[in-house]
């Protein structure tokens, strides 16, 4: 035996012997493994009816005849309301919340992006681990972790009025649709790994994709995508585990990554990328990746014994804030370009969940997506389109069956021939189309107040300085 | 149509008790192996708590103390790659509720060289070392833990002691 194998030994052994175990078995483990084995000995009773009883159809509990895991996509009953597609919205940065390790348990605080004026967020008892911000930033989602249980909570952003809203294993981050009616989670129940849509108010809470979770397996988070029309999953073992996404019905599973060692998938507010985590051997970084799959690139180096993880967009998009932790544990909260140029530590020590508040834009014109302010309601209902007033320097004018509505854009979106085209061509106004509306339009109308006054954009003005307010009043045909 | 008749209560307590005595025999070992993957005393309990507890949910399929050894190595290895390793982090924190900061104390094994450059290694190369070196399982037996050939097993011991060759030399020249 070689001097290092020697060495090698002895120091094992220094440092192991002393460690010993309770010389019983822990009752955590045992409950533990109870919860798993009343799917265990379902399935003991499942095969020995088989023996005996070929003719009775059982339900198969465990791997299917080609050793896949079951997936089960429910269908949705009738007159069941799934969230509907709505316009992408444009956002100002808000307030940075992190959760904060203390010797006490957590702490939920919020920061100015440049890291100052540091408040705390009251929370319901236990630990404030995972959050987000609903579409306007006057909610907040929680997830509240306890030994054996973990809770969603909603609550105004001062912490007041909170109300659980859903409850399992392993419940994950909550994601707010984007018109802020709707959360949707994912958690581990009866030995699957599910997804569920409920609503931000408590209640139908229902199933919308499942699978059999043998072993390690796990869906680790579902996220809505900025327009709500799918959602974004990390799936796998402890082992592997890739990104996908489907339809927001559960229907149409794509794999986005297959590397096997990327999770915490994290969309840009304007739907065309994904902010991830790849683990690469024993550190992991922050990646980014187009939504369709493609064009994966680095954005963190973090070197050895980093652990760079849960990259979070801010609201505008221009900048990406994450934990970055140090062999496994907790670290500070980092902020950087959406690039990945120029990242700030702006909050030290063990942080382990951050979140991005967003706001809606309060002093200029948005520059990349299309909004709906309106000027009638402080929100829009779904509404047929049943004409175009007129449409002059990227300001569109439409007429529906409910109110007469403005759509503003720039980059990507175009007009043509009385329908308006998003950055990949398909029609997002045009006569006959149903535009979504909801709830989540709340804070579209403070803006559209806004515009009301003072903020409309000269070159949408119809008719010279004729008030805002009046717009309503044109008919058709262009201004002059 | 006859069915045959399943106890599922006498099912959970002879299950129990393959798991009691499973825990009595291997949860040193288990814990060790944890720590030597984590390099953290509190997250290699709780994660050979984890490992225990999801070997109890299979033992059904685990013939004999063998398998389940080997099943539960290989649950820990699982348990401390990727996913794990976030895992750990939360249930840290988790601890801190009621066994305080585990943080607080000197680390025992701080100081020692030939420790911390074992801690340096990837995480299989560190599995293979402890299942060799301190378990003195045989290279099949190890090779089945880790579900590996021989020669990769072979490998993962031999880069292992390269690499532990090369750290403590290239810390004496610092």
């Amino acid at each position: 035996m070689t001097d290092i194998e020697n060495r090698l030994r002895q120091t094992l052994k220094r440092n192991l012997d002393p460690i010993e175990a309770s010389r019983a078995l822990p009752s955590r483990v045992r409950s533990r493994a109870h919860r798993g084995r009343a799917l265990a000995a379902a399935s003991v009773l499942a095969a020995a009816a088989a023996v005996t009883a070929a003719a009775i159809a059982i339900p198969s509990l465990g791997e299917d005849p080609q050793g896949q895991p079951t997936v089960t996509t429910p269908s949705p009953s009738p007159g069941e309301r799934l969230p509907s597609p709505v316009p992408i919205t444009s956002r100002e940065n808000g307030r940075i919340t992190y959760s904060l390790s203390t010797s006490e348990g957590m702490e939920l605080h919020s920061i100015r992006p440049d890291g100052s004026d540091d408040r705390l967020i009251p929370t319901p008892s236990g630990l404030p681990w995972l959050h987000a911000w609903s579409p306007d930033g006057s909610k907040l989602a929680v997830s509240i972790f306890n030994e054996d249980e973990r809770t969603i909570w909603v609550m105004n952003a001062d912490g007041s009025d909170a109300h659980q809203v859903a409850a399992a294993e392993d419940v994950s981050v909550p994601s707010w649709s984007p018109d802020g009616t709707t959360i949707a989670y994912s958690a581990a129940i009866n030995g699957r790994a599910e997804i569920h849509l409920v609503s931000a108010e408590g209640g139908d809470d229902r199933l919308i994709h499942s699978e059999e979770a043998q072993g390690t397996f796990a869906i680790f988070s579902a996220k809505f995508s900025p327009d709500g029309t799918q959602i974004l999953f990390d799936r796998g073992t402890d082992a592997e585990f890739d990104i996908f996404v489907m339809n927001v019905d559960g229907r149409e599973i794509r794999a986005l990554t297959t590397t096997g060692t990327d999770y915490d998938p994290h969309w840009s507010p304007d739907g065309t990328k994904i902010a991830f985590t790849r683990q690469e051997g024993s550190t992991s970084d922050i990646f980014v990746i187009n939504s369709d799959g493609s064009d994966v690139r680095r954005l963190t180096d973090g070197g050895q014994a980093s652990t760079n993880l849960h990259p979070q967009w801010a609201p505008d998009g221009t900048k990406i804030v994450y934990l970055a932790g140090v062999r496994g544990g907790p670290g500070g909260v980092v902020l950087m370009n959406a690039n990945g140029s120029d990242p700030v530590e702006v909050v030290g020590g063990e942080a382990l969940g951050v979140s991005w508040r967003s706001l809606p834009v309060s002093g200029s014109v948005p520059t990349e997506q299309v909004f709906f302010p309106t000027w009638e309601a402080p929100t829009l209902p779904d509404s047929i389109v049943t004409g175009v007033l007129f449409e002059r320097e990227r300001c569109l004018f439409l007429r529906t069956n409910g109110q007469d509505v403005l759509v503003l854009w720039e980059k990507g979106y175009s007009y043509a021939d009385g329908t308006l085209l998003d950055s990949a061509g398909r029609p997002v106004a045009r006569v006959g189309q149903t535009i979504h509306g909801g709830g989540g339009y709340g804070s579209d109308w403070e803006h559209g107040e806004q515009l009301a006054g003072q903020k409309i954009p000269d070159r949408c003005r119809p008719i010279g300085a004729q008030p805002f307010a009046q717009i309503g009043d044109v008919k058709t045909g262009p201004p002059d | 149509v006859e069915v045959a008749q399943v106890d599922p209560q006498a099912v959970k307590a002879k299950e129990t008790d393959r798991l009691g005595s499973l825990y009595e025999s291997e949860a040193a070992a288990v814990i060790r192996l944890a720590y030597v993957l984590t390099g953290d005393r509190h997250a290699a309990e709780d994660i050979a708590h984890d490992a225990f507890a999801r070997v109890g949910r299979r033992l059904f399929g685990l013939h004999d103390r063998e398998h389940s050894r080997a099943y539960l190595y290989r649950t820990v290895v699982n348990l401390c790659r990727g996913r794990g390793r976030r895992l750990r982090v939360e249930r840290r924190a988790l601890q801190k509720l009621d066994r305080g900061d585990p943080n607080e104390g000197p680390d025992v094994a701080a100081q020692d060289e030939m420790w911390t450059a074992i801690l340096r290694l990837p995480l299989r190369q560190r599995a293979a070392l402890f299942l060799r070196y301190y378990q003195d399982l045989s290279e099949a037996q190890a090779a089945d833990v880790l579900q590996c050939s021989l020669p990769a097993m072979k490998s993962l011991v031999n880069r292992g002691l390269k690499e532990l060759r090369a750290g403590l030399e290239g810390d004496s020249d610092d």
